[in-house]
């Protein structure tokens, strides 16, 4: 049964018109007619006319096996999913295509003839661990399984397989490498200022939500974002704005919130000259700053009801009109909107318009809180010591039981309070090392109620400075002493000059 | 040398139960167990072949006999799996079957 042709083939992208396949680079001397004749009739039965398919997704897969029916089945198979595909019917003829080509995954035979198919899986691994791998045996024992993912591979099938089990595993290593490459793509967007900017975060949360980003980020539908005070609402904004095509045009950031009730109208739309008093020129409002661009509207439920159908009429009908004027104005903008308020119970209670948040809610993300993606801390710390030292020019970092306090913290107040902490413990901090003793009250606060003062004053292990465990004596005592300070001197057993002395050195003289 | 040929060493000649009793010395538990592999190949191939071509509507006036061309490799896949799996229980060697699946046959991470 072993196929007599020496040369490996790949197939080109086929043209399917004729329903044969046209451009196919065939097997050199020893091919026989028959086989030409099966494989082409076999694949210009199976291939679908699908260029786009197979250009978007472009993975080479080699298919090693000594059985022709099996790798001319697995090709057609793999290329109807939209692989690119090399086929070699022993280990020699895989290395060859291995020197000459980037293998994304291998489709491999465990018996084959000469090299056997457990050292072209290591010889693969050694050349491109990254490539995935799948076994294919017809001894199906635990040991052969066991062997072969010790040495790398992605998956193993026992063969006999039918099509739909191929299929099936197929699809889900191109599910595995274009999510690895997606992530890869995300990781690096995260590091660039043009991707993800000041978003920090490798938590699946957040991998998860940058890829809702990119993906909005290439829509020209409005977003609504949705997330707790201090997750960072506006920073998902400008990234959904600056990762996408119209990153060159402006980006107009509105708080709802925060406008005075009487100007939001004016600030919203613009006015004409003589609108009201103090109107002494016409005056473009925001929504018309943004044009061609992106208007983000923070915090959208505090906005007026009666404000609320004006904007909705603009966002309808793309035009805008000023206050005290009768000309509407074409806008062409894009809207995100963002809230941390339940705006369906707002719509259930009237106080929002349902047409506006129908409008607004066309693709909706939610930005997780800290708390629920607490791995990503480190990682947030690093990067605000990191900002703070390039402005102060002191590099600072944290020691672990402040770390660890930290991670077990519950962080109402998200980024934003993540953020407050870390300034504040390196505004008072007296050494390099942000300690306990460093972070705000309600932190320190948080601690006992997770464990007892008995086991806090106590270092649990490793070895503390001396005068870290005088700090922490010191603060802790005069806590625990709601701010007596001369009672915590009195029970400190020292001076209190000496604890005036040692309180302005830790910067904690209030 | 193949890789899956002579993973285990038996001492004691296998017995395969079922339709009888067959007791195999270690030579012929190895060319039983080429032979299972050769019928696997031969029924992979049938059994992809077959599929395909049963998906093509061009096909659909010789569908019976495509049909009647599946199921009788999936039959036969089937009888070469419990054989298979006979011959391991006999050299007392475990079969690799992932549980979260229906496919009976494979691993995967």
């Amino acid at each position: 049964m072993t196929e007599t042709s020496a040369e490996t083939m790949r197939q080109p992208k086929l043209s399917y018109s004729s329903g044969v396949s046209q451009g196919t680079r065939w097997g050199d001397a020893g091919t026989s007619s028959t086989e030409v004749a099966f494989s082409t009739i076999l694949g210009a039965l199976t291939m679908e006319p699908d260029h786009d398919k197979a250009e978007a997704n472009l993975l080479n897969l080699l298919i090693v096996d000594d059985e022709r029916s099996i790798r001319e089945g697995c090709r057609d198979i793999a290329q109807g999913i939209g692989y690119s595909t090399y086929i070699a019917d022993n280990a020699e003829h895989a290395f060859r295509v291995l020197d000459t080509t980037s293998i994304d995954v291998v489709l491999l035979d465990l018996r084959l003839p000469g090299v056997g198919g457990l050292e072209v899986l290591k010889e693969v691994k050694r050349r491109r661990p990254e490539t995935v791998v799948i076994v294919m045996t017809g001894y199906a024992s635990v040991q052969s399984a066991v062997q072969a993912m010790k040495q790398g591979a992605y998956d193993y099938v026992t063969k006999p397989f039918n099509l739909e089990e191929l299929r099936l595993i197929l699809d889900r290593v191109l599910g595995h490498l274009q999510l690895s490459s997606e992530n890869r793509i995300l990781r690096q967007q995260v590091k660039s200022k043009e991707g993800f900017g000041a978003i920090v975060g490798r938590s699946p949360e957040m991998e998860k939500l940058y890829r809702i980003i990119s993906k909005a980020a290439h829509s020209s539908h409005p977003v609504l974002i949705l997330g707790e005070s201090g997750t960072g609402k506006e920073l998902v904004a400008r990234s959904i704005h600056f990762s996408g095509p119209s990153r060159d045009k402006p980006f107009v950031a509105v708080d709802c919130g925060s406008l005075v009730p009487s100007l939001i109208e004016s600030e919203l739309f613009g006015y004409v000259k003589g609108a009201f008093t103090g109107a002494a020129k016409n005056k473009d409002g925001l929504l018309q700053a943004a044009d061609g661009g992106t208007i983000f509207l923070d915090e959208i439920g505090e906005l007026p009801i009666d404000l609320q159908s004006k904007l909705l009429r603009a966002l309808q009908e793309k035009e805008v009109r000023p206050v005290g004027g009768t000309k509407p104005v074409p806008i062409d903008i894009r809207v995100l909107a963002a809230t941390n308020r339940d705006l369906e119970h707002a719509v259930a209670q009237g106080t929002f318009r349902k047409d506006l948040y129908f409008r607004l809610n066309v693709l909706s993300l939610r930005i997780p809180s800290l708390r629920q993606r607490k791995q990503d801390i480190p990682l947030l710390v690093g990067h605000f010591l990191e900002r703070l030292s390039l402005s102060t020019g002191i590099q600072r970092n944290i020691s672990d039981d402040a770390l660890k306090l930290m991670l077990s913290y519950d962080w109402p107040g998200n980024i934003r309070e993540l953020e407050n902490c870390i300034e504040r413990a390196c505004a008072l901090t007296s050494g390099p090392t942000i300690h306990v003793a460093d972070l705000p009250t309600t932190i320190q606060s948080w601690r006992e109620q997770i464990e007892p003062a008995s086991e806090r004053l106590l270092p649990r292990r490793g070895i503390m400075p001396i005068a870290e465990l005088e700090k922490q004596a010191i603060l802790g005592a005069i806590e625990m002493l709601h701010g007596d300070k001369l009672e915590a001197a009195r029970l400190l057993g020292i001076g209190k000059t000496t604890l005036y002395r040692k309180l302005k050195e830790y910067g904690a003289l209030q | 040398m193949n890789s899956e040929m002579n993973m285990k060493e038996t001492s004691t000649p296998p017995v395969i139960k079922g339709m009888g009793v067959f007791i195999l010395d270690e030579g012929a538990a190895q060319a039983m167990r080429h032979c299972l592999h050769e019928l696997a190949n031969v029924f992979t191939g049938l059994m992809i072949a077959s599929g395909l071509l049963l998906q093509r509507p061009e096909m659909e006036s010789l569908q019976h006999h495509l049909a009647n061309l599946c199921e009788g490799s999936e039959r036969g896949s089937a009888l070469v799996r419990e054989l298979r799996s006979q011959l391991l229980a006999a050299c007392g060697e475990a079969e690799a079957v992932r549980p979260d699946s229906g496919l009976g046959a494979s691993l995967g991470q």
